[in-house]
């Protein structure tokens, strides 16, 4: 891990909370009010050689950014360090027998489609899951707590498999 | 020795955990600042009025703004034919008797700042509005926030140039409403569902309703003007258990694209606050 590789972890991170609270922060779909939480593809692309307690101190920071922006003190945060949490566990399951070669990254492109999927829907959804629990603060309603989880996923699913053709063609 | 090899394992333990203890306080910190999350005490600082998330919010508005120009321009036009149609052009005079205008003999006690959306959510429990004025052009806490077709929020946290409102949207606060046929009051209250409707409580049983009937504020809290249109009653019910009805009511304003908004300052607040914190003495 060199500058370089920082710098662009960097320009993602400004690039990725920009959109989000520029743009997508305005999409709102139906009357359940689906917002796609698209910052969350800044987790998933993090190097897999970054130390794991700065992956942490990242998700924490890429929160708290959104949070300012949306004056929700500790919601966008909370579900991010989460993510960023379960992410290192994902990576170990799903690794490669010999482990991740160097100067790989976890991008749908370099890792296949059917990799990506089993690796953005588990995190994509816990992120959702603990966003939405945390915003409705409890169980009541839960039905349409449980709906907002399914389709803001499948949303921001679309959006970050997108995302990944159009920013890491090859 | 033994404490040299105690401190050993130690380390060692801390570093085979390191990571989940690092997981542990930074979860800690978001949720304590979430779960502390009390609107007023971290205004400001944590809040969009901020510097930085004002100025982008403001960048974003100015091309986004254009999108809501179309239902913007219809809303104001109804409030303008309103306006015309009863100004004083619209009349003739049939009388040669001398009128005092109201504003000689009245006293002014709401004032009207205009001000534009720079920020907007309604898809939250908790949704928040920032606008562009702030306390630079007298915007302070506790100001109502109306657009023109019926109420928006409270101001709840003031910057320079911008200002934080709690959304009607939002669990946290409930609007003292009346019905507009028969004056019967209690209060809406947004239950975090569909951003179009609410539900109006605390109206007795024997209150006679009908579909379409008009809620407006009712005027007996500090901040809004009685009579501002917040929403028509759709469905309602009678409640055996506690003798009030269960009232939905779809609001006036469509909040998702609400963009030019009246901050109205009420000149007299100051004096019926001071007033109402007196009566706490014969409380006691």
């Amino acid at each position: 891990m060199d500058i370089r590789a920082y710098s662009k972890i960097l320009l993602t991170y400004i690039v990725l909370v920009l959109a989000q609270i520029m743009v997508f922060n305005n999409i709102n779909i139906s009357s359940l009010g689906i917002t796609p939480l698209f910052y969350v593809l800044f987790i998933l692309v993090v190097p897999y050689e970054v130390p794991l307690w700065l992956q942490l101190v990242f998700g924490f920071i890429l929160g708290y950014s959104v949070d300012i922006f949306c004056d929700t003190p500790g919601l966008n945060s909370a579900a991010s360090v989460v993510t960023a949490f379960l992410r290192i566990k994902v990576l170990d399951i799903i690794a490669p027998r010999d482990g991740y070669e160097n100067g790989t990254h976890p991008y749908l492109m370099e890792m296949g489609f059917s990799w990506f999927l089993s690796y953005s829907v588990p995190l994509i959804v816990v992120h959702h899951a603990a966003y939405f629990m945390l915003d409705a603060f409890g169980f009541e309603n839960f039905l349409r707590t449980l709906l907002k989880i399914i389709f803001t996923s499948i949303c921001t699913e679309v959006f970050v498999i997108f995302a990944q053709y159009i920013a890491y063609r090859k | 020795m033994w404490f040299i090899f105690g401190m050993d394992s130690l380390l060692n333990f801390l570093k085979r955990i390191h990571i989940l203890l690092i997981f542990v306080v930074l979860e800690a910190i978001s949720l304590t600042s979430l779960i502390g999350g009390d609107v007023r005490r971290n205004s400001v600082f944590n809040t969009s009025a901020n510097y930085i998330a004002g100025h982008v919010y403001d960048l974003t508005w100015r091309y986004v703004g254009y999108f809501y120009l179309r239902e913007e321009n219809a809303s104001l036009m109804r409030q303008l034919s309103k306006i015309r149609s009863n100004s004083s052009s619209s009349y003739i005079i049939d009388t040669a008797r001398f009128h005092d205008k109201l504003d000689t003999l009245g006293k002014l006690k709401y004032r009207y700042i205009t001000a534009s959306v720079v920020k907007n959510s309604v898809s939250r429990q908790n949704n928040f509005i920032t606008l562009d004025q702030g306390s630079a052009n007298g915007v302070r806490e506790d100001m109502a926030v109306i657009s023109a077709s019926g109420v928006v929020g409270v101001i709840v946290a003031v910057s320079e140039h911008y200002a934080s409102a709690i959304s009607l949207l939002n669990r946290k606060i409930g609007i003292s409403a009346k019905l507009k046929t028969n004056d019967f009051y209690g209060s809406i209250i947004w239950l975090g569902e569909d951003y179009r409707k609410a539900v109006l409580n605390e109206i007795p049983n024997h209150v006679e309703l009908h579909q379409g009937d008009t809620v407006v504020t009712s005027g007996y809290s500090s901040i809004f003007p009685p009579g501002i249109p917040i929403a028509t009653i759709e469905s309602f019910e009678k409640n055996t258990e506690d003798n009030f009805y269960k009232i939905n009511v779809k609001l006036l304003t469509d909040m998702k694209c609400v963009s030019n908004v009246f901050i109205i300052e009420n000149l007299m607040q100051d004096e019926q606050l001071n007033l109402e914190s007196l009566e706490n003495k014969f409380v006691q």
